[in-house]
């Protein structure tokens, strides 16, 4: 009987992973990949998106949800990306130099997401998410309008030549995979890119290490209860404010690393999407609102790349057309978002409910 | 008295660390922009004039820039060298007309804020000095003072459209 229960509760727990190992498993003999060619693939990608994923944690821990904010951090990058593309800076310098530049656009930004999000406690999700929106207008005043006459730029590689404003495609070929290929080996036909997986662990003992420092400390506590932290004397408002800060900031590196792995910048539109990838990537490995972990990162990026990869193939074999697989893989993008939001409503009101219960309980007790 | 204890909070210890950590980190930049920047020079033998005099181009020369291989150059010919950083030296070993061979090594320095320059190779050989071997490249176009990418070419030029702008999740990732 406990041991039913359990089961019930580890599927209730880990539902979207289980999802989506399912969907993997039927997909992969339908795609018909070779282990090698999908190994390869998986590398690449968790090298190329990890870093972004990774920049969720901190929010999550400080109990503001998924940080839908996290495109200011990658519009920050880009910008990096722009100058450092237009001064023909280029390899890791370039990317030093672009990161360098990104940090304080992202801190900036970063504060007035933080801001924001205090003034919409509870709310914070669909807060960020259209701050997300609204900067992004910003952005495209900033590089449509803004560079070229007011930030002097004049690389005809970057701005579009009516004199003003970015082309909507860069070629980053001076940085691109400068990091990847900077130290790789290659084992069995697959490149493993040493120095991204060493700046990839880094970031992981980093946010493992946060998590006992005291900042780390007074955000799990105000993840908890607000209230609570409040009584103890953590300034609750400025560590939400940090929380937002570090994972903008760290999302800009993330995005620096990701433009770099692509070798192209879509100025216009790289950054739209990268927040809702990032976190159906995270939910996908079993992360919830107001849970996440780095195992959960480094699966979900495994579970949502390998459909990335799959789905068209499968989709072509099933039914004659690559574009159906696609259809299917962005069905299951946002549906695996709506899916992790509703069980963690379902959670949480289970949980009101019957600690409600176990009050009223002790009280009718206490009344006997 | 109030004022002055505020400004002596305000300028304590971690002010100075912090205030020393942003120019360490302006330094940084400062450094990491001279070391990464690249320049394309354009290495040309073509018969050119300097203060009015003319300056025949080398009838055979063979150059080598940065301990780079070797290439040969004929009369009117023009090739590219991708440099890092400002510093560069250019080996060039060249015949003159009765066929006697001299070698000649210079050091020269690109302009930080030029990513293309145009490196004479006769100027170079007859010893002129570098802001005169070495000018900033003006493409054709534009000496000729076409309006190339101006007028009906910049109105043809792709500008972002809303599609651009906000991509869907049909996009890779």
């Amino acid at each position: 009987m406990r041991k039913d229960i359990d089961i019930r509760k580890f599927l209730a727990n880990n539902i979207v992973p289980i999802i989506f190992i399912v969907l993997c498993a039927v997909c992969i003999p339908l795609a018909g990949y070779s282990g090698q060619y999908l190994v390869s693939q998986i590398i690449t990608r968790i090298m190329r998106n990890s870093f972004l994923v990774l920049s969720l944690l901190i929010p999550i821990m400080a109990g503001m949800g998924l940080n839908f904010g996290m495109t200011l951090g990658a519009m920050a990058g880009q910008i990096g990306i722009i100058f450092i593309t237009a001064w023909n800076v280029v390899g890791i310098p370039g990317l030093l130099l672009a990161a360098i530049i990104a940090t304080p656009i992202a801190a900036l930004l970063g504060w007035f997401c933080g801001k924001m999000l205090n003034m919409a406690k509870g709310r914070e999700m669909i807060t960020s998410y259209m701050i997300s929106f609204f900067m992004n207008g910003v952005y495209q005043l900033v590089v449509l309008y803004g560079m070229g006459p007011v930030i002097p730029l004049h690389s005809d590689q970057v701005i579009l030549p009516r004199g003003y404003g970015v082309r909507n495609t860069i070629d980053l070929i001076s940085v691109r995979q400068s990091v990847d290929n900077f130290w790789a080996l290659t084992i069995g036909g697959v490149k493993i890119p040493l120095l991204t997986i060493i700046l990839i662990a880094l970031l992981c003992v980093v946010i493992i290490w946060f998590r006992k420092t005291k900042l780390g400390q007074d955000m799990r506590a105000v993840g908890q209860d607000m209230e609570v932290a409040r009584e103890a004397g953590i300034k609750v408002e400025r560590t939400r404010i940090l929380a937002i800060v570090i994972s903008t900031i760290f999302a800009a590196y993330g995005m620096i690393l990701y433009l770099s792995n692509m070798g192209t910048l879509n100025t216009y539109n790289s950054h739209s999407q990268i927040g809702m990838f990032s976190i159906a990537a995270l939910l996908v490995g079993g992360a919830s609102v107001s849970r996440a972990s780095i195992k959960n990162v480094f699966l979900g990026i495994i579970l949502f790349h390998l459909m990335f990869i799959l789905a068209p193939q499968a989709g072509r074999e099933l039914m004659g057309q690559a574009q159906i697989g696609e259809f299917f893989r962005v069905f299951i993008s946002y549906g695996v978002i709506t899916l992790s939001l509703v069980l963690y409503e379902i959670r949480e009101r289970r949980e009101k409910a019957e600690s409600a219960k176990a009050i009223a309980a002790q009280q009718k007790e206490a009344k006997a | 008295m109030i004022d002055k204890k505020n400004i002596k909070d305000f300028f304590n210890l971690s002010f100075f660390v912090r205030l020393a950590v942003i120019v360490l980190v302006i330094l940084l930049a400062v450094f990491l922009y001279h070391y990464g920047k690249q320049h394309t020079v354009y290495i040309d033998n073509r018969t050119i004039e300097i203060d009015g005099q003319s300056y025949k181009a080398l009838d055979w020369a063979e150059v080598s820039v940065d301990g780079g291989d070797s290439q040969e150059y004929s009369p009117r010919t023009r090739r590219e060298a991708t440099v890092l950083r400002q510093k560069h030296s250019i080996h060039v070993v060249y015949e003159d007309e009765d066929f006697n061979q001299f070698e000649v090594d210079v050091e020269f320095k690109v302009p930080v804020n030029e990513t293309q320059v145009v490196l004479s190779l006769p100027a170079l050989v007859a010893g002129l000095g570098e802001d005169q071997f070495l000018t900033e490249f003006v493409p054709m176009a534009q000496q000729l003072g076409l309006n190339v990418g101006g007028g009906a070419a910049a109105a043809d030029a792709e500008v972002p459209t809303e599609e651009d702008m906000f991509g869907d999740m049909s996009m890779d990732f």
